[in-house]
């Protein structure tokens, strides 16, 4: 049952040819270019739907900060499509991989952080202290904020992963207590069966929801450089 | 579009006339030159990526996302570090002795 249970995180691979990058590039297929002024149903939606995110996201951000406008769209795209297709039975999540989302985390937070060194290089310094700091205490929190500032890629990256697995787990263990309860003790089955129901509505959500966080905090950090 | 396909059947049919291709090369050629899946060539692949995709975003490959360039060389040399540092890892660890079973 161990082995089992950690199966869906391997990577996929077709007669021992890794499939990872169809799969990543699965949901590209998934969003229709508009190529018409007047467009049908389906791009009609999906462009109220970006721009929706976009009026979200991108208020705060000057000039500089809205040439990422097509990073950020694309990212939260990415990201949430990812997430809610690997919530399909026997589906591979490539967003529960570390190594997918360090390598999304880290060129993006390394790019916001050089953006600000480059362009506003005493602002982004700033930030390293914040206002209204004692005197004595400005060493030790000016190491602090240091730290904080080069563990920002990490939690991005920690939280997806964090929050897809274990909601996979979850939905993992609950369905085989549910199949295993259903000949073992049947009166106890629609208990867990609801609780089944309810982890799916859950992983629904949770899966948008770190789409918005990831790309949120992008958006903030790359605010704080603009 | 056009000339580079004429080109393209013209340059296997000559060198099949000249002789100086044997026949398994030239019908190999054929294929790949001439059977294309859905009628596109890898050249009108990519001359569709290039109208299509790197015109159109060359602006922000260049100027707009340099520093995201940046970080992908960061992050490449970080994966360079810890496969260098699991390599030594596991060399070091095939040259060390086993240790005894009745050691506790």
């Amino acid at each position: 049952m161990n082995e089992n249970l950690f199966n869906s995180f391997t990577t996929p691979t077709l007669m021992g040819l890794p499939i990872v990058a169809l799969i990543i590039f699965l949901p590209n297929m998934m969003y229709p270019s508009p190529s018409r002024l007047i467009n049908n149903r389906l791009t009609s939606l999906q462009m109220w739907l970006v721009q929706l995110i976009l009026k979200q996201l991108m208020t705060v951000h000057n000039i500089k900060g809205r040439s990422w406008s097509l990073m950020l769209i694309s990212l939260i795209l990415f990201i949430g499509s990812t997430n809610l297709l690997g919530l399909l039975p026997h589906s591979f999540t490539p967003t529960s991989q570390l190594s997918l989302n360090l390598g999304m985390a880290i060129p993006l937070w390394a790019g916001t952080v050089i953006l600000g060194l480059r362009n506003k290089m005493k602002k982004s310094l700033a930030h390293l202290l914040p206002q209204g700091t004692p005197t004595p205490l400005i060493p030790m929190l000016v190491i602090i904020e240091t730290i904080s500032l080069f563990i920002q890629p990490l939690a991005l990256a920690v939280r997806l992963t964090a929050n897809i697995t274990a909601g996979h787990l979850l939905m993992h263990l609950t369905g085989n207590a549910t199949s295993t309860l259903i000949t073992l003790s049947p009166p106890t089955t629609p208990t867990i069966f609801t609780l089944l129901v309810l982890l799916t509505m859950l992983e629904l959500t949770v899966a948008l929801i770190q789409a918005y966080v990831f790309t949120l905090l992008v958006s903030l950090y790359l605010h704080d450089n603009t | 579009m056009l000339y580079i396909n004429i080109w393209r059947k013209g340059f296997a049919k000559v060198m099949s006339d000249k002789g100086l291709l044997s026949k398994i090369y030239k019908e190999s050629l054929a294929a790949v030159l001439w059977y294309s899946p859905s009628g596109w060539s890898c050249s009108e692949m990519l001359q569709s990526i290039i109208k299509n995709v790197w015109i159109p975003m060359k602006p922000y490959y260049i100027q707009v996302y340099w520093e995201i360039w940046v970080g992908i060389r960061l992050m490449g040399f970080i994966i360079c570090k810890i496969r260098s540092a699991d390599k030594k890892n596991k060399a070091l660890k095939g040259l060390s002795p086993a240790p005894a079973h009745g050691h506790h």
